[in-house]
């Protein structure tokens, strides 16, 4: 009696399927997220004030953040971070001296974005589904001269 | 033959033709043996039937027996009263509206913006911080606008990259 399995070239094949497969599968699972955040400057002033040394915001943040509906026409980069999401959770990233925020992955294409003000005070978070070409947008006026401040999160991969 | 014609000889047979009518059926037959022959074909099945036909007689007055059918047909209609508990009835009572109830809620559901709409997502605002929130989902853009009560953290003109 022969106990030693036959390996013919349907087994082979199954195999190979298989272990394409897993290793797909290890590969997906290595594949960390990456984001970037901005902090962007709302304001209706067409002119910056000679300390600020700003460019205005590439055009797909721009069209987004019209599409919002927001009161001002120019939009300037204050930061740009780009940051990783090891094992789907990138811990808290400064944005700017005034803010962090966190990203969970969560199942389903869903994460969790918390959104912290200075001393690392949680201010909002939220869970939804984020996707790339999708956009996450915090922000707030700035009541003293009538501008408002954004930090905008997209996915890059 | 046709239709007409045969209709026209039956009619003849029971009687149930106009003088005119008669005198044309009369003037076919004469010349027409096919015509003859169905028409003694059809007398023929008429004695037939009216030899063989049982007499029903009712037992009781025409009006007794048809008041009889009548009460029958009131009684099958009229609605039927419960006799005591039935769980099959009792659960046909609840499901009903329950389902009709379940089908209204899954056809909201299903006409609710999905993938990335507000239907799912969670959000909460805490600290001082009011809060909230619209979503584009032609563009995919979502905006979480704060509302500080106190002094706005982000409008420091202190700050390294302060936005005042």
């Amino acid at each position: 009696m022969n106990l030693i399995p036959t390996l013919n070239l349907t087994r082979i094949w199954a195999l190979v399927f298989a272990v394409t497969a897993w290793g797909g599968g290890v590969v997906a699972l290595a594949d960390d997220g990456k984001y970037e955040a901005k902090v962007i400057w709302a304001t209706n002033d067409e002119k910056l004030p000679d300390d600020k040394k700003f460019e205005p915001t590439d055009p797909e943040t721009r069209a987004k953040l019209e599409s919002l509906g927001l009161k001002w026409k120019n939009f300037y980069e204050v930061k740009r971070v780009k940051f990783d999401a090891p094992n789907g959770e990138s811990g808290k990233v400064a944005i700017s001296e005034k803010s962090s925020l966190s990203v969970k992955e969560l199942p389903g294409k869903k994460v969790e974005v918390v959104f912290y003000t200075k001393d690392g005070k949680e201010c909002s978070r939220r869970e939804q589904t984020f996707k790339r070409g999708e956009m996450l947008v915090h922000g707030g006026n700035v009541p003293e001269n009538a501008t408002a401040w954004l930090v905008t999160l997209k996915k890059l991969k | 033959m046709n239709e007409e014609t045969l209709l026209k000889l039956q009619a003849y047979l029971d009687g149930e033709l106009s003088a005119g009518e008669r005198a044309e059926v009369e003037t076919l037959l004469q010349g027409n043996a096919e015509a003859r022959a169905l028409l003694a074909e059809l007398g023929n099945t008429a004695k037939t039937l009216a030899a063989y036909e049982a007499e029903i007689k009712l037992p009781e007055t025409r009006e007794f027996y048809w008041s009889k059918i009548q009460r029958e047909i009131a009684r099958q209609s009229a609605p039927s009263r419960v006799q005591g508990f039935s769980l099959a009835a009792t659960l046909r009572r609840l499901l009903v509206p329950t389902g009709a109830f379940a089908a209204v809620a899954i056809a909201i559901m299903l006409s609710l913006p999905r993938g990335g709409g507000d239907g799912g997502d969670y959000f909460s605002a805490s600290g001082d911080a009011v809060a909230f929130t619209y979503q584009n989902y032609k563009t995919g853009t979502t905006l979480i606008w704060f509302d500080f009560s106190s002094e706005n953290d982000f409008s420091d003109a202190s700050s390294g990259d302060t936005l005042n």
